[in-house]
């Protein structure tokens, strides 16, 4: 094909890399004018946020289980403990305060 | 000592009212997959909140910010954007351990305070974490 003499002019230059930009899914902003773009850019994280303590329907508890099957009596060997804690607790006088009323 | 009738009839009234409402403005299912405290429920509520007005407050953000735009709608979004209720905002937002409900010390890998991590991977409840010694 036929040699360049020189190379094109900025202007020319700049076209290509405009066309070439808006063919990748580039910006151009030559003139770094703040026009808030890369806010609009980034990804939004909200339901990644939303889900660190973890997606309630992912995983059935053991509750649910004891609501699926009443008919096996499931007991719940941490919540049977931590009951029999609270029996002793009251037993030894140590359990949890009354409940200060709402007139007092 | 003067024994007010309200006072006694209080509480007694109290059992037949609606029952407490909830403590936040808008209801939401408590995490059933962590520890739950007071504070790892603020912050439950917060991250719900963000999630729900991201897309507005990115919007208004990016009107505020964009120098091609009438100063004066920049400002009115600047306005609104400070007017949203604070529990909608990202920083207010802090991870918390999962085993204990503690802010400080996170791993953030793992969601573990450094002593619920301790104790977790000591018990080899996470996987293919090892005592280091080399």
């Amino acid at each position: 094909m036929s040699l360049l003499k020189k190379l094109p002019s900025q202007a020319r230059i700049n076209q290509v890399k405009e066309l070439s930009a808006s063919i990748f899914g580039h910006t151009w902003n030559p003139s770094c004018k703040r026009n808030g773009a890369k806010i609009l850019k980034a990804d939004l994280r909200g339901p990644e946020i939303s889900k660190y303590y973890g997606v309630n329907d992912s995983m059935p508890t053991f509750s649910d289980f004891k609501q699926w099957f009443p008919e096996l009596k499931l007991v719940d060997p941490k919540e049977a403990y931590r009951l029999h804690m609270v029996q002793d607790r009251k037993k030894r006088n140590k359990g949890a305060p009354k409940k200060k009323s709402k007139s007092g | 000592m003067a024994v007010h009738d309200s006072s006694i009839s209080g509480p007694i009234l109290a059992l037949h009212q609606v029952s407490m409402p909830f403590r936040f403005p808008v209801t939401f299912e408590v995490p059933k997959h962590c520890y739950v405290n007071a504070r790892v429920l603020r912050d439950q509520f917060k991250r719900l909140q963000y999630a729900e007005h991201e897309v507005t407050r990115k919007a208004l953000k990016y009107i505020a910010r964009n120098t091609e735009l009438p100063p004066r709608a920049r400002l009115e979004a600047q306005l609104q954007l400070t007017s949203m209720p604070k529990y909608t905002a990202f920083n207010q937002i802090r991870d918390r351990c999962v085993a204990t409900g503690n802010s400080k010390s996170l791993i953030r890998d793992f969601k573990l305070n450094r002593t619920a991590f301790r104790d977790r991977a000591r018990a080899g409840l996470i996987p293919g974490v090892k005592v280091a010694s080399w």
